[in-house]
């Protein structure tokens, strides 16, 4: 059945992504949006937009009511859930159906099944494949303390991580017994608030571990294909920060065998549309362990758009209208070409221990030329909330090698502005520039062992940098210019700096017009 | 003409020259005139209310200069802020008769970014060490520990569970 209009059931870069698509196939989109977003990029893309509530998610992009309730209003055949907020929750999943509204990805049991981790895992220990060991359920209530045991016979380092979750948040890592008590209190506080869901399972933490996923994609008709890998071992606080793809440890073979894994845990569950398959690899043996399946489109799905040419977004609508799968696994492997590299904006100061960032951007000038891809969620003019994750967009990258892709992501990024709050760009072309990650020989652990080299140097002292003399000198010439003109014309000297400055701006401009 | 900047925590003199068209900058290692400045030539264009066009010993710079309060000036070299402190001798003068900024006497502990307080750490009265948690402010799903500036005792403590600030709000002063 044809769907005609898409409610969007998210904000930021993801939500624009959709609706970007949806034009494209002659689709409407509803935008739904909190009091923190009337002015939200997402509002703006869409045809229509559905007020939900206040900014709090909780009370707004988690209420599954609320959602329904714009759908209903607007007359909304489907609702693509985006990632995070409500797109793996069964429970909204199934509530869609009941309303007779198509809900753009897997069917709730496929939810269920594979959209808690724990069940996820048990699932797939059950198929014969491997699973990193940890407890299998999660922590209920008043059990801290048997888990604390169990913790000790898993063996520290450990993971506590959201049942619900994904994305890194409520997941700490705990190396000491001592400091299990106050990582879980965080963990399930930081679910809570994250996912509206506070329970949380523990699991071994795996030395220098990779993490390598790879898209599947399967249809109503029982087809399921692989779509590759990604890399996205370049990780801080287990938040992913870069991710490429092909990845730099996966030959054809283990590619092949890893798809194969992953394809066949789909079908296991009766997959239907997007998913990823998350896999812990050892970088020496590599050997891989599942870890879980994202049941839904990933933060970073362009890389595999860029590499294989297909549109993911697309293909989900299609998928949800009953159509079978545009390519056989065959296909697959005639397309995919060249290597895409993403890089995630984040409103935060790297400089400040990665302090948010949020408020108003007054200039956003992104990236252009050969092999850019920007999916951003603002624009000049847009304030960030403090409500909602700092991720801003993400730029990724596409060339014919991985050398090339590193250089062109590095020129792409040095093209990045953000003015008037701080972002991480700065930090992001350190890592570029970091050796082992030129080499493509990294784990999970290169950020945290690289931390003291991507710190930004403060240039204190003798030295100034290159930047520094600049800025220097335009100050400089800058401040001249303003006493220059502050003399000629004594009746200014009450303005302000910044009226004086436009005025030396349309001073110029007479000049120069003149 | 002669101004002192501060960057990067030191101060240095830096003396302004026209030629024609162009700038001669000198920058001085210190506030004072000694040994050898290093010397730029600066062609500088203005584009818009604040951005300027600068070829620097032929090196092609965009900037933009976004002034401040009391002589502070953001300038985005590239794609990256750099912020400074520029001042004329007269104006020199005036900040230092308001006194320097130190860690001597009690510190401010301010909410770095608009958020929530979701735990008070300490209780007023308390002593505290360097470095130690103060308030816990979550924004952005992220949950950030404001910790003392100095070692002291903590005399104010503004910062209640659950209360929303906005950037800049005074939530403890250690003194």
């Amino acid at each position: 059945m044809a769907i005609r209009k898409v409610l969007i059931a998210n904000r930021g870069e993801i939500a624009v992504r959709v609706a970007r698509t949806c034009r494209e196939m002659g689709i409407r989109s509803v935008a739904v949006y909190s009091d923190a977003d009337r002015a939200a990029l997402h509002v703006r893309f869409c045809d229509e937009a559905v007020h939900i509530g206040p900014p709090p998610s909780r009370e707004s992009y988690l209420v599954i009511e609320k959602v329904l309730a714009a759908a209903k209003q607007t007359g909304a055949d489907a609702i693509h859930p985006g990632y995070g907020f409500l797109s793996e929750n069964a429970k909204f999943a199934r509530a869609c159906s009941e309303a007779g509204v198509t809900f753009i990805g897997p069917p709730p049991e496929a939810m269920d099944e594979m959209g808690e981790k724990t069940r996820a895992r048990r699932r797939a220990s059950e198929a014969g494949v491997p699973v990193v060991p940890g407890l299998k359920e999660p922590i209920p209530e008043g059990a801290e303390e048997q888990a604390k045991q169990s913790a000790l016979e898993i063996g520290y380092p450990i993971m506590i991580k959201a049942a619900a979750g994904g994305g890194g948040k409520g997941m700490r890592l705990v190396s000491d017994p001592r400091e299990f008590d106050s990582g879980l209190a965080t963990a399930r506080r930081e679910a809570l608030s994250a996912f509206g869901d506070g329970r949380v399972y523990i699991e071994k933490a795996v030395s220098r571990p990779h993490h390598v996923e790879i898209q599947v994609f399967a249809d109503q008709h029982g087809s399921c294909i692989y779509l590759g890998e990604r890399e996205c071992s370049v990780q801080r606080r287990h938040q992913k920060v870069i991710e490429e793809t092909p990845s730099p440890i996966v030959t054809a073979d283990l590619r092949a065998r890893m798809g194969e894994v992953a394809v066949k845990a789909a079908l296991a569950v009766k997959y239907v549309g997007a998913g990823t398959c998350e896999f812990l690899v050892d970088g020496n043996t590599r050997s891989f362990y599942f870890l879980e399946m994202n049941t839904r489109l990933q933060v970073e799905h362009p890389v595999t758009e860029w590499c294989t040419g297909a549109d993911l977004v697309r293909w989900q609508i299609e998928v949800a209208q009953g159509a079978r799968l545009p390519w056989t696994q065959e296909d697959v492997a005639r397309q995919v070409r060249g290597h895409s590299i993403e890089a995630r904006l984040y409103a935060e100061d790297p400089a400040r221990n990665f302090l948010p960032s949020p408020g108003r951007i007054f200039e956003l000038r992104l990236a252009e030329g050969p092999g850019v891809r920007n999916d951003c969620g603002v624009e000049s003019g847009s304030e960030v909330p403090r409500y909602y994750d700092p991720m801003i967009g993400k730029l990724a990258v596409w060339a014919q090698t991985r050398e090339q892709a590193i250089a062109r992501l590095r020129r792409a990024l040095s093209e990045t502005v953000v003015k008037g709050i701080t972002t991480n760009t700065r930090y992001l072309r350190g890592i570029l520039d970091l050796e082992e990650f030129r080499r493509g020989d990294y784990d999970t652990g290169l950020l945290a062992a690289a931390a003291g080299r991507l710190l930004p140097k403060k240039g204190d002292g003798e030295e100034l940098t290159p930047e520094q003399e600049i800025a220097l000198a335009a100050a400089a010439i800058w401040q001249l210019e303003q006493d220059q003109r502050t003399a000629l014309q004594p009746a200014a000297t009450a303005a302000t700096r910044d009226s004086a400055w436009s005025q030396a701006g349309r001073l110029d401009a007479l000049r120069r017009n003149g | 003409m002669r101004y002192q900047a501060i960057i990067g925590g030191q101060q240095r003199l830096v003396e302004v020259t026209p030629r024609g068209s162009s700038y001669r900058v000198a920058i001085h290692k210190g506030p004072e005139d000694r040994g050898h400045p290093r010397a730029l030539e600066v062609d500088a264009i203005h584009l818009g209310a604040h951005g300027m066009s600068l070829l620097v010993d032929g090196r092609s710079v965009r900037c933009d200069v976004e002034p401040g309060k009391e002589g502070q000036v953001a300038v985005l070299v590239g794609d990256e802020v750099q912020t400074l402190e520029i001042l004329d001798e007269r104006r020199l003068r005036l900040r230092r008769a308001a006194g320097k900024f130190t860690l001597e006497g009690p510190q401010r502990v301010d909410a770095p970014m608009p958020g929530k307080v979701v735990r008070v750490l300490v209780k007023q009265g308390d002593e505290v060490q360097e470095g130690q948690g103060l308030v816990v402010v979550e924004a952005m799903k992220m949950e950030n520990e404001l910790k003392s500036p100095k070692a002291g005792v903590v005399k104010e403590l503004h910062a209640q569970e659950g209360q929303a600030v906005e950037a800049g709000a005074r939530l403890a002063v250690v003194a």
